[in-house]
């Protein structure tokens, strides 16, 4: 439940990010932050 | 319900969240992705044409033609570069594109927003003015130094020192002052803003070098050292000599250093005149 929580928050950060600053120009760098969004639960946090 | 099923529910709603939110970010990348492609395709035809008129190579006004005849959707996509070609450009090309902004009511539209409830647009405005650089919108721009949001009163103060009209030194000066507790204009825009109005301030700044408060003396000072505005000297050699402010005393003791003769020597403090640098 927390590490789904914790998912949930990063990936509104990058929906807002994405929003309002559009950085990424990339669908492949999109694609890493999503995978890095729940990898950084395990080991990382 | 049990305690079990209150987590499965309550994992349900995050795993959803979490696919919706997955969703959205695909959602606005694409539709991102889409309005880019087709504001390249509005704007391709134009780009030539406004490259040609910003470097001031549009002899014979075709690229002036073309880019009068913008249809408004498409302006709505070009005007954003051709702001951001007027701080780099200088001459006939900042004065091509200033009236190619005049000719899309982009003038007209930053005046009324000088008094918008949006301290937002209120800044843009000011600072698209003073981008376009006329003399005529001073005297418009001019009350936002006494505007209550600080940012608007730096943006106003610059747009001023862009325009470099001098009759707006007296209002940049009376802006230093503070209200209310609140600073009314940090004193080195102020100065900055002076130094780029020029020479011409040289009355105003002659007035603020006898003012009651110590920043406008100050700024006063340090702009008059900068600026090598010689016909201050006689009242720095006064203020180094009589005034209270410490700091005020600093800059009329630097301000010789460009504006002095040989006589100021004598009239620095011997102490500081003399120490080891």
């Amino acid at each position: 439940m927390a590490y789904g929580y914790a998912i949930l928050v990063t990936l509104v950060a990058v929906a807002v990010d994405e929003q309002a600053f559009h950085k990424n120009t990339r669908w492949r760098d999109l694609g890493a932050i999503l995978v890095a969004s729940v990898l950084e639960n395990v080991g990382y946090r | 319900m049990s305690v079990g099923q209150i987590l499965l529910i309550a994992g349900a709603v995050i795993g959803l969240s979490c696919a919706s939110s997955i969703a959205v970010i695909a959602i606005i990348k694409f539709r991102r992705g889409r309005a880019g492609v087709r504001s390249r395709g509005l704007l391709a035809p134009y780009r030539r044409a406004l490259t040609a008129m910003a470097s001031g190579e549009d002899e014979d006004g075709q690229a002036k033609a073309a880019l009068y005849a913008v249809p408004a959707p498409t302006w709505d996509l070009l005007r954003p570069s051709v702001v951001a070609f007027l701080p780099k450009v200088r001459g006939t090309p900042a004065d091509d594109l200033g009236e190619l902004l005049r000719s899309h009511g982009e003038i007209e539209r930053a005046t009324k927003n000088l008094t918008s409830r949006s301290a937002v647009r209120r800044a843009r405005a000011a600072y698209l003015l003073g981008l376009v650089r006329d003399p005529g919108s001073a005297a418009l721009v001019l009350p936002l130094l006494g505007d209550p949001d600080a940012d608007v009163r730096l943006v106003a103060a610059r747009a001023l020192g862009a325009i470099g009209e001098p009759s707006a030194a007296s209002g940049v000066l009376h802006a230093l002052r503070t209200h209310q507790g609140q600073i009314g204009l940090p004193a080195w825009v102020a100065a900055e803003v002076l130094l780029a109005m020029g020479v011409q301030t040289t009355p105003a700044l002659q007035i603020g070098l006898v003012s009651e408060y110590p920043a406008v003396r100050n700024v006063c000072a340090v702009v008059a050292g900068h600026g090598t505005f010689s016909s201050a000297a006689p009242q720095l050699r006064i203020l180094l000599a009589t005034d209270n402010e410490g700091d005020v005393r600093a800059s009329a003791a630097v301000a010789p250093e460009r504006i002095g003769g040989a006589d100021d020597v004598a009239a620095w403090p011997w102490p500081t005149a003399t120490r080891s640098w």
